[in-house]
């Protein structure tokens, strides 16, 4: 299954460092830490495909990657959800609306949406692994029509962290899907859903059928090994496990280094994966 | 912060070098007073306030009065930055407390005037062990530049981060010979860089007046020593001289 | 395209009379400003024991007998610390990419830098190209030459190939009070425009006998071609775990390493808040945090990890990747390790000597 790329980011003569300017055009708060941001450019749709990312700066502060969560749209907006990490992401939850950010991209491969068309789903996404999950899941019922079962699975932490709960709530109540969510552990919040990791919701899910199926699996680090292992037990290929996977993506280019995993650059030939092309990468997962 | 910070310096045990480098900023020194807003700093102003959004912290603390003046800083600012070595670690002033008792510290220094009351002295500490410590500016002295660096940080609202890099960096940037090259045994590869490497420039061996990295290779040191046949104690004699104790990580960047 | 030859008197007064004149507008030296910069030039000297490149205030200073420099060129193409962009803090309309390199000529540099040159060059080109990496290139004229003065630690000739001369715009050979002058490019014959050069008459041979004269003491112990694949297979090789306790990752390997071009970027601000800069730095996989994500993740935490990672980009990756093995066998890694452990030779040696 071949990664699909958008329009790489807009030519620039002068340095491929230069950002554009996005102006804030939407902000609120999901989490105590995680916002939603809606950004505007000024003469261009951003042009990006499900599962790419930008990076997006404070001049004097610095410049973060960060995932793109909304579909690819010709609109002149972009969304992204930005957890408060540091000093970059601190920065930018502190705009307000008309406020400007610097933005380069999009970079990296996309999920191959086109290539799974006639196909069933199956979403997992972890924390705010459902970020570019949702560019994907979105773009999936945008096009409904093209593909047979979508099944979304999300899971976190507490109920305090989970994000985009219009979202949940839709996918909760639409016909046309299969949704299941889960909290690691309640925390004391009311909670009368599932409670468990991620990889509990699988057994929920009884037959799917591995060969017409391909999984988009989004999450923190710690949780691929585990995911890769329930899906096994599904008897689901290699060929048919769809990763995104997070590194330090400093100049999304392929340049600076520290995205690198064994001989490919996150930023660039990533950061989504087919598991069966990396799978014999040590330092993968 | 919207308005400019209050910001103000102090000192306890120490030489007062630091604030000297603070002193000696020159040109920028003249910005920084536009920048924020000095409430308090004995060597270059009288003044006092009653609360503070930075304060900086110079010197170890020696004596038991002197916990409760820090504690009562601690109480009126937002941000407490412990600057200098003897402040970030205890620095030189804790070679005293290798001594087996502070009644012989006394008497070794003072003779026959040691029972005076206001020579009383306790095991000395670094601010961290009386009051929490937002930021650290490592080294004896303080490098300037640092200084000034950790203070924009701030004013832009970001979390200044110390280089967790050994002095080895420095050296090789400015293209310095290796002191190890020499038969010289330098603690540049365990120590914390930032400085510039100062001395390893002029030919002296760095002596980790900045702490070491977060987590320094003790295992590949001893192997050196053996290499060029020093002793564990006598490198951790090196280490003693800023209170730096490479067996656990300083965590302080 | 040509062989000449020039004293080395006269060489040394071309080189003066070039420092002072203005390069041409064409080609390199065309400034943004559009006005004719000086050739700067840069030339090998002597800092106490060792040599650097650095600017020559006079040709005199120029010590092209020498063994290796501590750093090797690549720090004029891909500064320690270089300006990308200008702006106000917070204002990210005021984003300007700043990159206007004066013309510069590097006089002295040996064959594996040159061939080290390439390699990064084709690494700065391909994919989106960096233009403050390839522009500081364009202006540039590089004067190679072959080394006159063994280095305990070089093992050149067993990893690069004449890869060297596609980075070199003139080659020299010193011969008996001559430097013989291979004239490469069109770049390299404008630069040498109105110096005293001589028709050759020594012998080719006399001339390939003096280029390759330093022979090498070390040699990678295995046919590059076979290392990418003794690599693959090696992933799990105690090596690891040996090299890794005793290294200190202290990035004095990579910091002195011709092909390492990692890099950082980072903001830099006035104190007055009011005018800033977003600079790249050498960084370096050896340390402790390069793989450190934002929200902590560590994907390369341990030393062993790091080490390993530093010998396949040479050995494998980069090698894979443009065809050209990613070391170019200076020794300035084995040369520079306190812990003494650096050096590509070493490790396969040991690598090959305790398999698994």
């Amino acid at each position: 299954m071949d990664k699909e790329r958008g329009n790489t980011q807009k030519k620039r003569n002068s340095s491929l460092y230069l950002p554009e300017v996005a102006t804030l055009i939407n902000k609120r708060e999901m989490t105590p830490d995680d916002s939603f941001f809606e950004f505007q450019l000024k003469n261009r749709s951003l042009g990006h495909l499900p599962g790419q990312f930008a990076e997006i700066s404070v001049p004097g502060i610095g410049e973060a990657p960060i995932s793109i969560s909304s579909p690819p749209s010709k609109s002149r907006k972009f969304e992204m959800v930005i957890r408060r990490v540091g000093s970059v992401t601190g920065a930018l939850h502190a705009l307000k609306v008309g406020d400007s950010a610097g933005i380069r991209g999009p970079f990296g491969a996309a999920f191959p949406m086109a290539a799974l068309k006639g196909r069933n789903l199956l979403f997992i996404s972890g924390g705010i692994g459902l970020v570019p999950a949702r560019s994907a899941i979105l773009y999936a019922l945008e096009h409904r029509q093209d593909y047979k079962d979508i099944i979304i699975l999300f899971g976190c932490r507490e109920p305090a962290q989970r994000l985009f709960t219009d979202a949940l709530a839709q996918w909760q109540k639409r016909e046309d899907i299969i949704f299941h969510e889960s909290v690691d552990r309640t925390n004391g919040a009311p909670w009368h859903g599932n409670v468990g990791v991620i990889t509990t919701l699988l057994p929920k899910l009884g037959k799917v059928n591995p060969v017409d199926t391909y999984a988009i699996v989004v999450g923190p680090p710690v949780m691929y090994k585990y995911v890769i292992m329930g899906l096994h037990d599904m008897d689901f290929s290699d060929d048919h496990i769809i990763l995104s996977l997070e590194r330090r993506m400093k100049c999304g280019v392929g340049k600076c280094g520290h995205c690198q995993m064994n001989d490919k650059y996150v930023c660039r030939d990533g950061p989504v994966f087919n598991y069966d092309r990396i799978k014999h990468l040590q330092e993968a997962i | 912060m919207s308005s400019k910070p209050k910001v103000a310096f102090f000192d306890f045990a120490c030489c007062e070098g630091c604030q000297l480098q603070v002193a000696n900023l020159e040109e920028e020194i003249l910005v920084l007073a536009q920048m924020v807003d000095v409430v308090e700093f004995r060597e270059v102003m009288t003044g006092a306030a009653p609360a503070y959004d930075i304060a900086f912290i110079e010197g170890s603390i020696t004596r038991r009065a002197d916990e409760n003046r820090l504690k009562d800083i601690r109480n009126r600012s937002k941000l407490l930055v412990a600057y200098g070595q003897c402040a970030v670690s205890g620095g030189i002033n804790k070679l005293k407390n290798r001594r087996p008792g502070m009644d012989e510290v006394k008497k070794e220094v003072y003779g026959d005037s040691a029972g005076m009351p206001h020579l009383d002295t306790y095991p000395t500490k670094a601010i961290d062990e009386i009051v929490a410590v937002d930021f650290y500016i490592p080294g004896c002295p303080v490098n300037r530049e640092e200084f000034l660096w950790v203070v924009k940080e701030l004013l832009l609202g970001k979390t200044p981060r110390l280089p967790n890099y050994p002095v080895c960096v420095n050296c090789k940037l400015q293209e310095n010979a290796c002191l190890f090259d020499f038969s010289i045994i330098c603690l540049g590869p365990l120590a914390r860089a930032g400085c510039g490497a100062v001395c390893p420039a002029n030919g002296v061996a760095c002596c980790a007046c900045r702490g070491t990295v977060d987590n320094p290779n003790k295992n590949a040191m001893h192997e050196i020593l053996l290499k060029y046949n020093y002793t564990v104690e006598e490198i951790k004699k090196k280490f003693d001289i800023f209170a730096v104790d490479p067996e656990v990580q300083s965590g302080k960047k | 395209m040509e062989i000449l030859k020039i004293s080395k008197e006269d060489f040394n007064s071309f080189i003066d009379e070039k420092r002072t004149a203005s390069a041409p507008l064409e080609g390199p030296g065309d400034s943004i400003s559009g006005h004719a910069e000086k050739w700067k030039t840069i030339g090998v000297v002597k800092k106490g024991a060792n040599f650097v490149f650095a600017e020559l205030n006079s040709a005199a200073e120029l010590c092209l007998d020498y063994d290796v420099t501590v750093l090797p060129p690549k720090k004029y193409f891909l500064p320690p610390k270089e300006t990308l962009l200008k702006f106000i803090p917070k204002k990210a309309e005021s984003y300007a990419a700043v990159n206007h390199p004066g013309p510069i000529a590097l006089i002295g540099v040996h064959h594996y830098d040159l061939a080290a040159i390439h390699l990064m060059d084709r690494a700065f080109s391909e994919g989106e190209r960096d233009e403050h990496y390839m522009k500081r290139r364009e202006n540039s004229v590089l004067i190679g030459i072959y080394p006159t003065k063994h280095y305990k630690y070089r093992f050149s000739s067993s990893v690069i190939r004449g890869q060297f001369r596609k980075a070199a715009d003139i080659m020299l050979v010193a011969m008996n009070g001559f430097f013989v002058v291979e004239i490469l490019t069109e770049k390299g014959k404008n630069y040498l425009q109105g110096a005293e050069l001589q028709e050759n008459d020594f012998s080719l041979a006399d001339i390939e006998a003096a280029a390759n004269k330093i022979k090498d003491d070390q040699k990678i112990p295995l046919p590059i071609e076979l290392v990418p694949e003794f690599l693959e297979k090696n992933h799990d090789h105690s090596a690891w775990d040996y090299f890794g306790g005793k290294c200190f990752s202290c990035a004095s390997c990579v910091l002195v390493c011709p092909t390492c071009y990692c890099f950082d970027v980072r903001d830099e601000v006035d104190l007055t808040l009011e005018a800033g800069k977003r600079v790249r730095t050498w960084d370096s996989c050896m340390l402790e945090d390069f793989a450190l994500t934002g929200e902590g993740f560590n994907f390369r935490a341990g030393r062993g990890a790091r080490f390993r990672h530093r010998i396949y980009r040479k050995g494998k990756h980069l090698f894979e990747k443009y065809g050209y093995f990613g070391c170019v066998g200076c020794g300035r890694c084995a040369g520079s390790c306190t812990a003494g452990i650096a050096g590509p030779v070493k490790v396969l040696k040991y690598m090959l000597e305790h398999k698994q």
